[in-house]
């Protein structure tokens, strides 16, 4: 086995003395090689990697790799940049006092990158296009639905008293019905069995939750369109409230019903025997649950809170979605890697080295399911290989 | 040494990284564009001003020009007396003996009900009452130091607050804004003369007040129209009394005014028929 470089600093626990050592070649206590136990860790961290993103925790914060797990690790990058040009627009636009065309900009800001991600990896390359779009039409359709039913509903009676009726409605009812539509449309998808991954349905769920969100934030705030291009207001409560509505929202929406959508593609849909093995985030049930008090906690919040907690709390929330969603990729993503045997060999489409079709890439170790089908099966022809790693 | 897994470095993307961004840049300032497209095109047209520029605005008259009405009931030069008038001294009847002076009366009190303009609300601890017009206006929320109206016919609220004179008027508006900035996103106060708050009463006791400008906000956060928010308040060193009239879209024309403009005018019954004390 190859040598591993020790980290400096910290200490290590040495397997022949069992004593904590400092971290150099060789145990000060015993002499002996500290190669084995160097190893072992780099083995641990490795599976603590996001298997969609190797480079990346299971228990990371990141955006991207979460909401676009098929992304190759070149496009990401590029993903993180647009998605930092895009927030800046947002809040540009709200600092200048064009509050309408921000609060437009902040609807399309989540659906457009997942628009580009659909385009940019061409996940579905021979699937008929409309049922490409269905999720995200069905996202549509069903935001503009929801935005005129919440425009014709009465507003709140109580000035500053919290009326419990209104909470139930506001916090509760709504959520849970936003939450119903959204996972409405790919429900439907569930009977195709070209779609048969983990992936497919958090991409599913993820799209059309973003849709959902971007559209019926644009319907309900129609009547702002004809407030002029820079009404009067404080810039300063209207980019916190814009962050909170094109991305705190929107990412809370894509990770609960992302990944209750991942959860019932698991159950029903991909080919794993040993269920009970996805735990709990494999259990539709209680990711129903799961996404129901997500969206509904999120209602509350919005309900219930002034806009700086509110914001607080709906980032934590969204927090804690970003984590379920990467959780449930990443135990489904293992879970089919262990019913498929070996094929042949493939040119990795991440890191274009040649690797033995499975379900991880062996040189670079991301997840080829989390890879474009198209790109999944390409020939070493389709990628243009890239110099082996010097050791 | 080197770990045999080890990341190697990542394969070219199939579309560039500049490409990728200046598509979604691209993208967003399409739709901005868009956005500001029909947001122009969404406009009112400005309003007309009533007067030409440069020239003396007043009222039309509203009644038929002089000329073609009835002659005029005098127009002569006015009488002038020409003598002071005297004094005439009371002409008592035969036998009578005249009263040195007379009690004051004491002030009648009329048993008939009171004269109503509409629909009265009361407090029952608090002592106090107003009249509103129910055609015009919905109660849709009332507690004993509160009462929440809604227009029949404009997008409006009224509420109307009451405690005791322990809270000044400043704090008595400082906590009603508090409560208007849940629901009312970036608000500033309205400079525009034309929706300025002049001598602002309650029950024709001055208090003090502002108008402000921001943006409504949904239940779930999500702004829905432009707001306008009058807030006023006043002491009788009792009660302390605020009053706050919401309305959106507050700049658009409803007849020869605003939206604003009438909902306010509406509300002012509540203010003229405020009755500090009932008891």
């Amino acid at each position: 086995m190859a040598d591993a470089k020790p980290p400096e600093g910290g200490l290590i626990t040495c397997n022949q003395c069992g004593n904590q050592v400092p971290r150099l070649q060789f145990c000060i206590r015993c002499g002996d090689p500290l190669g084995d136990e160097y190893a072992a860790e780099q083995v641990r961290e490795q599976r603590r990697r996001f298997a969609a993103a190797p480079d990346e925790r299971v228990n990371a914060i990141a955006l991207v790799s979460t909401l676009f797990p098929q992304l190759p690790r070149a496009d990401m990058r590029s993903f993180r940049l647009a998605f930092a040009a895009g927030v800046a627009i947002i809040v540009g636009l709200a600092l200048l006092g064009f509050f309408p065309v921000a609060l437009a900009s902040a609807a399309v800001l989540v659906p457009l990158l997942m628009v580009l991600y659909l385009w940019d990896v061409d996940i579905y390359e021979d699937a008929p296009l409309w049922v490409i779009g269905a999720t995200m039409l069905w996202g549509v359709v069903a935001g503009v639905a929801y935005g005129v039913l919440l425009r014709g509903l009465p507003s709140a009676v109580g000035f500053g008293r919290t009326d419990i009726a209104d909470v139930l409605i506001t916090g509760v009812g709504l959520p849970v019905l936003e939450g119903a539509l959204m996972i409405a449309g790919p429900l439907l998808l569930l009977r195709w069995k070209m779609f048969n991954d983990v992936l497919d349905g958090a991409t599913f769920g993820a799209a059309s939750a973003v849709s959902f969100a971007g559209t019926h934030l644009i319907v309900q705030s129609l009547p702002m369109f004809g407030a002029g291009l820079r009404p009067a207001g404080d810039a300063l409560p209207w980019v916190i409230q814009l962050l909170s509505l094109g991305v705190l929202q929107p990412v809370i929406a894509a990770g609960a019903i992302g990944a209750l959508g991942a959860a019932l593609w698991l159950r029903y849909r991909a080919p794993v025997t040993d269920r009970h093995a996805l735990g709990l985030v494999g259990q539709p049930v209680v990711a129903l649950l799961g996404a129901a008090a997500l969206l509904v906690a999120a209602g509350l919040a919005k309900t219930l809170l002034p806009l700086i907690p509110q914001t607080l709390v709906l980032a934590a929330i969204a927090v804690i979605a970003l984590l379920w969603l990467r959780r449930a990729l990443h135990v489904g993503l293992l879970q089919e890697s262990r019913e498929a045997g070996v094929r042949g060999d493939i040119r990795c489409p991440n890191c274009g080295l040649m690797t033995p079709e499975h379900t991880f890439c062996g040189n670079c170790g991301i997840s080829l399911r989390a890879l474009p089908t198209s790109r999944r099966h390409g020939t070493a022809a389709d990628v243009p290989p890239v110099p082996k790693p010097q050791p | 040494m080197s770990f045999p897994f080890a990341a190697p470095p990542p394969a070219p993307s199939r579309s560039s990284p500049v490409a990728i961004i200046a598509v979604f840049v691209g993208a967003m300032l399409l739709l901005a564009i868009l956005a500001v497209v029909f947001i122009v095109l969404s406009q009112p047209p400005a309003p007309t001003a009533p007067c030409q520029p440069g020239q003396a605005c007043a009222p039309k008259p509203s009644l038929p020009p002089v000329s073609s009405g009835s002659p005029l009931p005098s127009s002569g030069p006015t009488a002038v007396p020409t003598a002071v008038p005297t004094p005439v001294p009371p002409t008592l009847p035969p036998g009578a003996t005249a009263t040195p002076f007379v009690l004051p009366t004491a002030t009648p009190v009329s048993d008939s009900p009171a004269v109503l303009s509409g629909a009265v609300w009361q407090s029952a601890t608090l002592n106090y009452s107003f009249e509103y017009d129910p055609e015009w206006w919905t109660l849709v929320d009332s507690s004993d130091d509160t009462a929440v109206f809604s227009s029949v016919d404009f997008d409006a609220q009224v509420v109307i607050h009451a405690v005791t004179a322990a809270t000044s008027v400043d704090e008595l508006i400082a906590q009603q804004l508090s409560v208007v900035d849940r629901f009312l996103i970036g608000r500033v106060k309205d400079t525009d003369d034309y929706d300025a708050l002049l001598g602002p009463s309650i029950g024709y006791v001055n208090g003090q007040g502002d108008v402000y400008s921001g943006t409504l906000l949904s239940s779930d956060g999500t702004p829905v129209a432009p707001g306008g928010v009058t807030v006023l308040a006043a002491t009788d060193g009792r009660l302390t009394v605020s009053v706050v009239v919401i309305v959106g879209s507050p700049d658009a024309q409803v007849g020869p005014g605003t939206h604003q403009h009438v909902a306010r005018s509406s509300a002012d019954d509540f203010l003229k028929t405020f009755d500090w004390d009932t008891r």
